[in-house]
């Protein structure tokens, strides 16, 4: 409870002003935003400060002022999107505008991205403890691929809807919720519930509770309009923070956020990312950086030098250009990394990670290939004292505050807005290894 | 005291087996700036000074070697500068002869990863002599309540088990399982972890080894010659699985096991260091589990000391026998053989 109160205080909700839109309205306007896909930093330049009143200024970059829609009341809720409903709004509307049906991405089997159907599917009901979150938008993540597949030694639900980085607004709640209301902005995330009560709960790991409960794994995801979160674990969305915004930062954000405290790399020292410039490789330079790390970027091609270098990454290594990697890394870093975050599949990437690791660091492995070894070296394991550590999303209070650098400006993700019904393409893409950034689904489309 | 100006040690010229090894008369070094003369009363053999002499490691040692690092005897000579000990202070002489004092690693007390640290019996000559060098800054104090040969098996097998279960990370009351645990360094780790309060599943054969690991507190026994799914066993005996695994044998099947039995969220020590060998460890159960695994080896001077401490109040006893210094190359042999169990202590007088 105390937790959740706390987290309450540092997202402190100003009581909105800001009226009702009706759904009609929205729609057009979050159309007219996102007609096609466009590339778009996140959209907050300002601190909290102003968010009531966002004053655009030069380089702010934010995209806030692109089809404002005022409010009936004049008053504009900061910098949100054109497709954002007030509190209020959601609290009114609620009751009456709940559907019975809605459309949700279901596979009834694992396979090729041909497997998703997208189909009329009964809008759940929350049960004790539980809330009906109207998902506005949602990231895709590369562990929704292997739900599709089916290639994890983890056995999913089936017929399932997939996706865990989904961001929207409470609309109903169960019973005994009292921490959670009507309008919240909240994100539902990998860890849809856990237990609460036993050894890993009660320690704050609950991401390793026997009886977790995994959105679109062993729960219904994110991919429909309407899902289903434990109270105690939708994370509740700072105001100035958009909802297409913290989307990716539900899974990928929270993740690379986690793994870097797991690293344990100390301001101004140094961490290296191979892999650096993927969904989760930008969050987490600027994550490092905010943390006053200095980064040492590894991944190949101009797209993502520039990309890896605008997150801040004090030096970008090519692997496809650099004769000797680790020979590289043990030169900038004046004798290794202080910390490794192997986002990058390969297993290639986890031998030189041992090799270019400083003695005493901490390696942290973050992806999840299905069949891949860490063959690490026993003798230089030992006689280094490397520690490698898995490690992936993070417990509750690890995923407010990863949101709340988004919300302070120094975390910014790079995304893609496609319609939702782009689903099975953005899968096909993923599997070609196509993808730069993130791609967020808006619900709407 | 009067001091040779020469002295018996066991020397090898070139990097093969027991029979390399010479009982050779060297010259008595001269102890240098910050260094001391420490005549070597007992000394263990640790597995690594057989690595050093088969040369198996991708580590170069120093030739001609004096082996040894396991050492415990009397200060007799200090040399310039000295001011931490004094003649006649009793110490022991580990793998960390010395280290440089003033680089990162140093600095944060993690002195067993300087670069510029020096090994005794592999890159500086080691314990296996009457009269040895060795860095005051790095000669560990021995309490009067512990007998130098007592403390000779503490010097690499006592203190590297203990700083192994540091990083294990293991609470009060969780468990601690330990593979390999009835040889020279698994029966310490015991009674380490006893002492620190864990509570301990040891894995190793044999009704021996039982009766030893069990009179040393360890709560369970699996033999793994007789026990057909030690990860289910383990995880039955500790209740969800080890809070920590130090892994001290060589089998690369333990470190497999090892994630398998051990609990989410847990630690994995790895200890032994056979050449070659590697860890496989599955990625994803790795990630999943958000499973750690550590290196670890010797300690720093602050765990030396600790180490020690837990011997003169009673809590550790290594068992061990004492053995001829003239018999080193036969206890290489047995140790080649694996059939040394606890610890063999060479008596340099015999």
């Amino acid at each position: 409870m105390f937790l959740r109160s706390f987290g309450r205080q540092l997202l402190r909700a100003p009581s909105s002003s800001s009226s009702f839109l009706s759904a009609n309205v929205s729609r057009a306007a979050a159309r007219s935003v996102s007609q096609a896909a466009v590339y778009r930093n996140s959209l907050f330049c300002g601190s909290r400060a102003l968010a009531r009143h966002h004053h655009h200024h030069a380089g702010c970059g934010c995209s806030g002022s692109a089809s404002r829609l005022t409010t009936k009341r004049g008053s504009t809720a900061a910098g949100t999107v054109a497709s954002e409903i007030s509190a209020a709004a959601a609290a009114a509307g609620a009751a009456a505008g709940i559907p019975r049906m809605q459309m949700g991405a279901v596979i009834t089997k694992h396979g090729s991205p041909e497997e998703v159907e997208f189909k009329q599917i009964p809008v759940p009901e929350p049960g004790p403890g539980e809330v009906l979150v109207n998902i506005k938008f949602t990231g895709v993540c590369h562990t929704d691929l292997h739900a599709l597949h089916g290639d994890w030694p983890l056995p999913a639900k089936m017929p399932l809807v997939g996706g865990h980085e989904g961001a929207g607004y409470v609309v109903k709640v169960g019973d005994g919720v009292t921490d959670v209301k009507l309008g919240d902005r909240v994100g539902i995330k990998w860890m849809n519930g856990s237990c609460g009560k036993c050894e890993y709960c009660l320690s704050a790991r609950e991401s390793l509770c026997p009886h977790i409960l995994l959105s679109g794994y062993s729960v219904d995801g994110t991919f429909q309009h309407y899902a289903i979160g434990k109270a105690d674990h939708v994370t509740p969305i700072p105001d100035n923070v958009s909802l297409e915004v913290a989307a990716p930062i539900m899974c990928a954000g929270i993740t690379v956020y986690r793994a870097l405290k797991e690293a344990a790399v100390q301001p101004n020292q140094w961490v290296v990312l191979p892999g650096a410039g993927g969904g989760l490789g930008h969050l987490a330079i600027q994550y490092a950086r905010a943390m006053s790390m200095r980064v040492v970027a590894i991944d190949s091609g101009a797209d993502k030098e520039k990309l890896c270098r605008d997150c801040g990454a004090d030096v970008f290594i090519d692997f496809r250009k650099e004769a000797d990697v680790v020979a590289k890394v043990k030169e900038v870093t004046g004798g290794g990394a202080h910390g490794t975050l192997v986002l990058s599949t390969s297993s290639k990437s986890y031998q030189q990670a041992t090799e270019f690791s400083r003695p005493g660091s901490t390696l942290v492995t973050v992806s999840m290939p299905p069949d891949a070894q860490l063959n690490a070296d026993i003798f230089w394991l030992t006689v280094k004292m490397l520690k490698i550590c898995g490690s992936h999303v993070g417990n509750r209070l690890d995923s407010i505050e990863a949101l709340q650098y988004v919300s302070s400006g120094a975390v910014k993700p790079v995304y893609k807005v496609q319609p939702f019904s782009t689903l099975p393409q953005v899968y096909s893409a993923m599997e070609a290894g196509n993808i730069a950034g993130r791609i967020v689904l808006d619900l709407s489309l | 005291m009067s001091i040779p100006a020469t002295q018996t040690a066991a020397v090898f010229h070139e990097h093969g087996g027991p029979e390399n090894v010479k009982f050779e008369e060297i010259a008595v070094p001269e102890p240098g700036q910050g260094e001391v003369l420490v005549n070597i009363k007992y000394t263990g053999v640790c597995h690594t000074d057989l690595h050093a002499l088969q040369g198996d490691w991708p580590l170069p040692a120093k030739l001609p070697l004096v082996g040894g690092h396991e050492g415990a005897g009397i200060v007799v000579k200090l040399g310039p500068g000295v001011t931490q000990l004094k003649l006649g202070d009793r110490v022991g002489v580990k793998w960390l002869n010395s280290s440089c004092g003033n680089c990162e690693y140093c600095m944060a007390s993690q002195e067993s990863i300087c670069p510029n640290a020096k090994f005794s019996g592999y890159l500086v000559d080691g314990s296996f002599q009457h009269y040895c060098v060795a860095n005051a800054a790095h000669a560990t104090k021995i309490p009067e309540s512990v007998s130098l040969e007592v403390a000779a098996p503490i010097m690499c097998a006592g203190i590297t088990v203990y700083r192994a279960l540091k990083e294990a990370g293991v609470h009060p009351g969780e468990w601690v399982c330990i593979p390999g645990a009835g040889g020279g360094l698994g029966h310490l780790a015991v009674q380490y972890a006893r002492a620190m309060s864990m509570r301990v599943v040891a894995i190793d054969t044999g009704v021996e080894k039982e009766e030893l690991l069990k009179s040393l507190g360890a709560e369970v026994f699996l033999d793994f010659k007789k026990v057909p799914d030690m990860v289910e066993a383990v995880k039955e005996a500790t209740n969800g699985g080890a809070h920590g695994t130090l892994v001290l044998s060589t089998s690369p099947k333990s470190y497999e096991q090892a994630a398998g039995w051990a609990r989410p969220g847990s630690t994995m020590v790895t200890v032994s260091m056979p050449a070659g060998a590697k860890l496989g460890a599955d990625i994803f159960w790795l990630t999943v589990k958000m499973l750690k695994v550590c290196g670890s080896h010797v300690g720093n001077r602050l765990d030396s000391c600790e180490a020690v401490e837990y011997v003169a109040r009673g809590q550790v006893k290594p068992v061990y026998k004492v053995w001829p210094f003239s018999t080193l190359p036969d206890v290489y042999h047995a140790m080649h053989e694996n059939k040394i169990a606890g610890r063999i202590v060479l008596d340099l007088s015999k």
